[in-house]
């Protein structure tokens, strides 16, 4: 019922009549007032007349005065014998792209987008010329994803200078780049991209083919499509992967797996997205092995301290007493006199606080920065504890795990959930209850697959070229295949060529 | 069919929460840590009286705390100590066991039941035996240097037995074990109260010696060391001899000893060869006479030799004429090497135990010297 409404400028045929045409268009674009309509004369022959319709603020008004209005105003060539229209597309104007259509969707999506369409009076047919030019962001370094060493350009939220920077990264026709259109109402351009002879070519047609499947009236971020599009969406898991630095997603597509960018957003989305992933940093390929191997195994650490240390103190505190060594035990209960909570409740409220102080961190405008350290500090870390509200070790785990966490951005949001629920099982059953949770999360890992990939596909490595960049970054010159399954096209060609 | 399978997947997982065994939901605020506890006969009608030593966090800070409680059984005392303290004692952290003597001369067993039957209580438990007139006498002086006079025993029985060699270290499950086999007798670590500067001091006093379950006697120090070199439990101590006196003035410290007991048959009855080989180092030369030489450690070896040789065999003579308890494993080694013999006369082995006759070979070695050449000379 709501489609008739706003669809139904698709029946409008235009006139050779350009006044009329001009109604037809405010017609359709009723109550917008940033359509303009600049009307022009030829200065010679008066009787070309031409109208040029464009949306105020979409279009680069230099581009549109000097190579648009002016040529048209100061051509004097003869014209008589030819089409006015040809003419002016190939003669005339200076644009870079100029498309002659009749069609109203094409010529109203063109002027949406930033394109001018010059209505010509005696033809119903309309020129579309690109003038597109609009303020966008500047190419910076993504705030989530920073390095130390290594490219730090990052995605703006204009598609096109996102293609060029990946474009600039790969420079092959072997670069496919297809477009497509998500959003009924936003029609935001969005592209895939793949390298067409290492790309698998089942996760591809998979990719593609799910893209069909669903359908929505806007697509702001990628994620929206994400969601849709990637396996177990229930699951704390990422099953597709995102990033917003051409450096991360030329690397991708040069490991096999497919890109999809879409307009208006710097975030572009990557399949298959194995677990490994998770703890895998651009920088790692960018700085000495050795070090991008500590990294690395840090960031494993991180994660397991992340979701099972607070776990792990509840039971040994409220079941296991007799597996904590003495002097452990003795500081541990010393701390714990006077507190009211039970150590369940401490850890939940606690883990509560530092969420919030994290989300806060995150909302909050950056001056008021060194307000939310003191109160997490002092007012909830030292006070607290002086007050005898928490425990001073609650207070150390809660920070540790916190801090774990943080360091694993990819995985945050799962890290917390899991987290979560291995305290509750935890509080339940102690150390069994602990395992559960962590039998229960391998399962879990091991049944997910992303585009056919088990993301877990790694962990069943058995040979060196499976567990090359697992565990540890092994240096690049033994990088010879390519990620197991990822791609059909095995062979990396990392060896060392001789050099006689 | 989906939800068929989804009810048995969750009532599997309800099942398995049965498995979970002996699990229960405590704060740490409500129990009590235990460090050690003392035996001794009952008062007012009960059978045993304990003496608890407990972790008092109040005015956060640790400090000892002793409680004493009253009950038919040791069980029953545990429980009924609740009654004067408003938390549950936790015993996974209790370190040492003391028991009365006179309790122990009537028969350790039905004490140590429930301490290897409970959950919480450790097998690596210390039983000790009190020559105290009460074992909570022992709970009661102020640690050195630990907090909890438990712990600062416990602590002494593990270090004495690597370095100092004077008491026997006994954890429970090597009592139990001694105690329920018929090829070696119970010995236990003793401890005495002393008198010293700071006041009272706890100090281990050599072995405790037990037929069947009954305490019989004690060997003193000297007596404990050459009973470790006989069980092959030395690992770093001392070992004192005396060369041109009657004194001990030479002290060598033992690098490393084996000590084999192998039985043989001779004439029908069974004979001990025990063999013990030793290294050492000379570390200490009281004497004015410079033994660094090749004749010198040589003599040195053989006085040592003979050291250990009197005082083994004084040891097992005393023990076989007034024990009559094999406390030094005869038997278990009797039964590893002969195993046929040992079925036939293991009935009689407490009756043939005194007079069993045995050979002593010592082998001292000395390897170093440490790190001096000569003896400190005193110049003319």
């Amino acid at each position: 019922m709501e489609k008739d409404e706003t669809q139904s400028y698709e029946k409008i045929i235009f006139t050779n009549k350009i006044n009329e045409n001009i109604h037809l268009l405010k017609s359709i674009f009723k109550n917008d007032e940033t359509l303009q309509f600049r009307q022009i004369e030829n200065r010679a022959d008066p009787s070309i007349q031409c109208c040029i319709v464009y949306i105020d603020g979409m279009v680069n008004n230099k581009l549109l005065n000097e190579d648009i209005i002016k040529p048209i105003l100061e051509y004097r060539a003869k014209w008589k014998e030819h089409d006015l229209l040809d003419v002016i597309a190939k003669q005339v104007t200076l644009s870079d792209s100029v498309e002659r259509t009749s069609d109203t969707e094409t010529i109203v999506q063109g002027i949406v987008y930033g394109d001018s369409a010059l209505l010509v009076e005696g033809y119903a047919e309309v020129l579309i010329l690109n003038t597109k030019g609009w303020a966008s962001r500047s190419i910076s370094e993504p705030d989530n994803e920073k390095v130390i060493r290594g490219p730090r350009e990052g995605f703006n939220e204009a598609i096109m200078m996102n293609l060029s920077l990946l474009r600039r990264k790969i420079r092959t026709p072997d670069l496919k780049m297809e477009f497509q259109v998500f959003g009924t109402r936003t029609k935001t351009k969005a592209c895939i991209c793949y390298l067409d002879s290492v790309v698998n070519k089942r996760v591809l047609a998979e990719f593609k083919k799910r893209l069909k499947t669903f359908s929505i009236d806007g697509t702001l971020d990628s994620n929206y499509i994400s969601e849709f599009i990637k396996d177990s969406p229930y699951s704390p898991v990422k099953t597709i992967g995102s990033t917003e630095k051409p450096d991360i997603v030329a690397a991708k597509l040069l490991e096999g797996r497919v890109a999809l960018f879409l307009d208006g957003t710097p975030v572009v989305l990557t399949a298959p997205y194995l677990f490994v992933e998770n703890f895998q940093s651009d920088e790692d390929y960018y700085i000495n092995f050795y070090f991008s191997s500590i990294n690395r195994a840090l960031r494993m650490i991180a994660f397991f301290i992340g979701t099972s240390l607070p776990a792990l103190y509840v039971s040994l505190v409220t079941f296991h007493q007799e597996l904590l060594p003495t002097p452990l035990l003795m500081s541990i209960s010393l701390a714990r006199q006077g507190v009211p909570l039970p150590t369940v409740l401490e850890a939940i409220l606690m883990f509560l606080v530092f969420e919030m102080l994290r989300e806060s961190g995150a909302r909050m405008p950056g001056s008021m920065g060194q307000a939310l350290s003191i109160v997490g500090a002092l007012v909830i870390g030292q006070a607290s504890v002086q007050a005898k509200l928490v425990s001073a070790p609650m207070v150390i785990i809660v920070g540790l795990t916190g801090i774990c966490g943080l360091m694993i951005p990819r995985i945050k949001g799962a890290d917390i959930l899991i987290r979560f629920i291995f305290i509750g099982l935890s509080a339940i059953m102690g150390l069994y209850g602990y395992m559960f949770g962590t039998l229960g999360l391998l399962i879990h890992l091991f049944s997910v697959n992303s585009f056919g990939i088990p993301i877990m596909n790694s962990a069943y490595a058995n040979s060196f070229q499976d567990r090359k960049d697992i565990m540890v970054r092994s240096p690049w010159w033994t990088m010879k295949n390519r990620p197991k399954y990822l791609s059909q096209n095995k062979t990396r060609e990392a060896s060392r060529r001789s050099t006689r | 069919m989906k939800v068929i399978k989804s009810c048995c997947i969750l009532l599997l997982i309800m099942v398995m929460l049965c498995f979970t065994g002996c699990w229960n939901y405590r704060e740490l605020d409500g129990l009590t840590m235990v460090s050690g506890f003392a035996i001794d006969k009952g008062e007012q009608g009960h059978k045993y009286h304990l003496t608890f030593e407990l972790l008092n966090l109040a005015e956060n800070k640790a400090a000892a705390e002793q409680l004493e409680s009253d009950g038919d059984t040791i069980f029953d005392a545990v429980r009924n100590a609740i009654a004067k303290t408003q938390k549950k004692l936790f015993f996974s952290d209790c370190n040492i066991i003391v028991i009365n003597q006179d309790i122990a001369s009537e028969g350790i067993a039905p004490l140590l039941d429930w301490i290897t039957r409970d959950t919480e209580l450790r097998l690596t438990i210390k039983p000790i035996i009190s020559k105290e007139k009460t074992a909570g006498e022992i709970l009661r002086p102020k640690p050195v240097t630990d907090t909890l006079q438990s712990f600062e025993i416990s602590k002494a029985l593990q270090l004495s037995s690597v370095h100092l060699s004077k008491s026997p270290k006994v954890e429970l499950y090597e009592a139990v074990d001694m105690l329920g086999g018929d090829d070696t007798s119970l010995i236990l670590p003793a401890i005495k109260v002393t008198e010293s500067n700071r006041g009272k001091t706890t100090e281990l006093d050599g072995t405790a010696v037990f037929k069947k379950d009954k305490l019989v006697g004690y060997l003193d120090s000297d007596e404990s060391k050459f009973l470790l070199f006989l069980k092959n439990q030395i690992s770093d101590s001392l070992f004192l001899t005396n060369l041109d006196s009657k004194d001990k003035n030479v002290a060598l410290e033992i690098i490393s000893s084996q000590t084999k007991v192998t039985p043989v048959i001779l004439n029908g009855s069974v004979m001990m060869n025990i063999k013990i080989e030793t290294q050492a180092a000379f570390a200490e030369d009281q004497t004015a006479k410079d033994y660094l030489t090749e004749d010198g450690i040589k003599e040195v070896e053989k006085s040592a030799d003979a050291t250990m040789q009197a005082g083994v065999s004084d040891l097992i003579k005393k023990v076989q004429k007034e024990y009559k308890s094999d406390i030094f494993g005869f038997g278990a080694s009797i039964s590893r090497s002969m195993p046929d013999w040992w079925k036939k006369n293991k009935s009689s082995w407490d009756k043939s135990f005194p007079s069993l006759k045995y050979t002593i070979s010592v082998d001292m070695k000395i390897t170093n010297t440490a790190t001096a050449k000569t003896i400190v000379k005193v110049g003319d």
